[in-house]
């Protein structure tokens, strides 16, 4: 069973120093946990991020024979958002622009490494 | 003449592959000699571009993605798209800056 406030507690963690949204989705778009100051959008973006996500490791495998697509950095204007894959679920980290992208990336990292052995145990019961 | 100037933008970053200029329906305009990435990639981040001018975070200005094989660089720069593809190993941060000389070269 997922412990959701727990891993709401784990992803609100990441919140420092500019991120302001941490998602946990299904490569589906459907949101497993989130953390965020905005919680009636955490859907949608759960959404597009996972769509994007697919899109990207469609065009990547058919077009570079990539195996496997390991993480998204978007900017935007007013933000940044990165994706990336643990065991089978998406996690998805939203950032002000003051966050550089590296730093971005590494905290994806961290919480990915973090989530990936509970993902994996959830992903051979379920 | 545009692919020699791509051809020496590639040389000017290690481990980059290529360059590749299209529009947002995947047309290309312009690459650098090694065929890197096929102007489909473009029609890729033309959608998820458009997607993730939604997440009201203002309009997308770039999408990197990393593969287990390369990195792609992708810049809007409307109506055109920048492709950059490195290796595994590229340095996102001067493909970026690269990609910005480029936007603004006449």
């Amino acid at each position: 069973m997922l412990k959701t406030k727990a891993l709401q507690d784990v992803l609100r963690q990441a919140h420092v120093h500019g991120i302001t949204r941490s998602l946990l989705m299904t490569g589906e778009g459907d949101l497993l946990g989130a953390a965020s100051d905005d919680p009636d959008s955490d859907k949608y973006v759960a959404a597009i991020a996972a769509n994007m996500w697919r899109s990207y490791e469609k065009g990547g495998k058919r077009t570079l024979n990539a195996e496997s697509l390991q993480c998204l950095l978007v900017e935007n204007e007013m933000g940044r958002l990165a994706v990336a894959r643990t065991a089978r679920v998406l996690v998805c980290l939203v950032a002000t622009k003051s966050v550089p992208l590296g730093m971005l990336r590494a905290k994806l990292n961290a919480v990915t490494t973090y989530l990936e052995e509970p993902m994996k145990l959830l992903s051979t019961t379920t | 003449l545009m692919q020699a100037f791509l051809d020496r933008v590639v040389e000017r970053v290690p481990h980059m592959l290529g360059v590749m200029v299209a529009d947002r329906e995947g047309v290309e305009l312009a690459r650098s000699t090694a065929p890197v990435a096929h102007a489909s990639m473009t029609i890729t981040f033309a959608m998820a571009s458009e997607q993730a001018s939604k997440l009201r975070l203002g309009r997308n200005e770039s999408i990197t993605s990393f593969f287990d094989n390369c990195v792609v660089v992708q810049v809007d720069h409307a109506p055109l798209v920048l492709t950059l593809v490195s290796t595994e190993e590229g340095n996102v941060g001067a493909m970026l800056d690269v990609a910005k000389d480029l936007m603004c070269s006449p």
